[in-house]
């Protein structure tokens, strides 16, 4: 989408008369996006659905708010991340247990997912990138599983194309020492 | 002429091409060493998550049955100011109201207590009541009226002793 569609999809969506026909236009476009960006965090579907859902309803609430400084990608994905990590810390705080332990529980849990068909090796790397800081496993899965450029993670991040590559580069030495054991 | 790196002016370096090479590092590493290892690179899709069919196709009319509904401006038929004042006036007459109630009740009593100790007692007196006082007793009894609160005090002595003389034999006073 250029700069000017962008525009002129967001004084649509800011507008009182076209809010409702632009936000639908919003999700078609960055549904799925925001989805897998969830999914990953939250691994099981029903969780990722029920974020989604939520991280719309809080754009469709906050519209007037965004000024504009940042792409509106990047102001939805930031939206989804704070969502997903507050619905995984309430989770944890449900069950009482901590953040590393529902981690594990979620990887666990994925076996038994009928919408998880990982094979062995899969299973292993998530294993793998639960054991990473939450930093490195976002640039780690926006540049392996969405296949994202840098600068697009760095856009997305706010953080230089410098530091997104050597958090990647640690990221994959982790990675390779979990599977090697 | 090759343009110095802004990091190298103080001693420290790094591989040439290292920064151009991180991500392949990764997967030719990975491939060099276990075969296992080496099967994550050969899944077309790496994600082995799946959704639902048709998960995406209806998720818009699903957010949208979710999202509240448009604010309409309510006009007030009535002014905050308006409100208050309304409520200030309707609180003075309420008092107003109550006070002169009271007031009146407070006289209507007084004029009752005066017609029983004054008026009413040279009405009696006067012998121009025709009711005898077993008729009074019936009467206040069938208004539930303490026939002991009648203040006796109100009875002429002279006439108390005439109405003991007349009724009540004098040696049954004695003897008791």
């Amino acid at each position: 989408m250029s700069s000017q569609e962008e525009e002129a999809l967001i004084a649509a969506l800011q507008s009182e008369k076209h809010v409702n026909e632009a936000f639908k236009k919003l999700i078609t476009l960055y549904k799925e996006r925001l989805y897998w960006h969830i999914r990953y965090i939250t691994k099981n579907h029903a969780d990722a659905d029920d974020v989604l859902q939520n991280v719309f309803i809080k754009v469709y609430k906050n519209i007037k708010k965004f000024k504009g400084d940042s792409k509106l990608y990047s102001w939805l994905y930031r939206i989804a991340t704070n969502e997903s990590l507050s619905f995984l810390q309430q989770k944890a705080k449900k069950q009482n247990i901590s953040d590393g332990e529902l981690q594990e529980q979620l990887i666990h849990n994925l076996k038994a997912d009928i919408y998880y068909d990982g094979d062995e090796i899969q299973y292993k790397l998530e294993q793998a990138i639960a054991t990473l800081p939450f930093k490195q496993q976002q640039v780690f899965m926006l540049k392996y599983y969405q296949e994202l450029k840098y600068q697009e993670i760095s856009e997305l991040l706010g953080t230089s194309e410098g530091a997104l590559k050597a958090s990647y580069h640690l990221a994959v030495k982790k990675i390779q020492k979990f599977l090697k054991e | 002429m090759k343009q110095k790196s802004p990091h190298t002016n103080r001693g420290y370096k790094v591989p040439d091409d290292y920064f151009a090479n991180v991500e392949s590092s990764f997967f030719d590493t990975i491939k060099n060493s276990d075969p296992k290892e080496h099967a994550i690179l050969d899944h077309p899709n790496p994600s082995a998550y799946k959704v639902p069919d048709s998960y995406f196709e209806d998720l818009e009319d699903r957010i949208l049955k979710r999202v509240p509904p448009t604010k309409t401006e309510v006009i007030p038929l009535f002014s905050r100011k308006k409100l208050i004042y309304t409520t200030i006036s309707i609180a003075a007459l309420f008092v107003l109201i109550l006070s002169i109630y009271k007031q009146s009740n407070t006289a209507n009593s007084d004029t009752i207590n005066l017609i029983e100790t004054a008026y009413l007692q040279d009405y009696i007196d006067n012998g121009e009541l025709e009711l005898s006082l077993f008729e009074v007793e019936d009467i206040l009894l069938d208004q539930n009226i303490d026939i002991s609160a009648i203040d006796s005090d109100a009875l002429q002595e002279e006439s108390l002793y005439q109405y003991l003389e007349d009724h009540i034999e004098t040696e049954y006073i004695l003897t008791e």
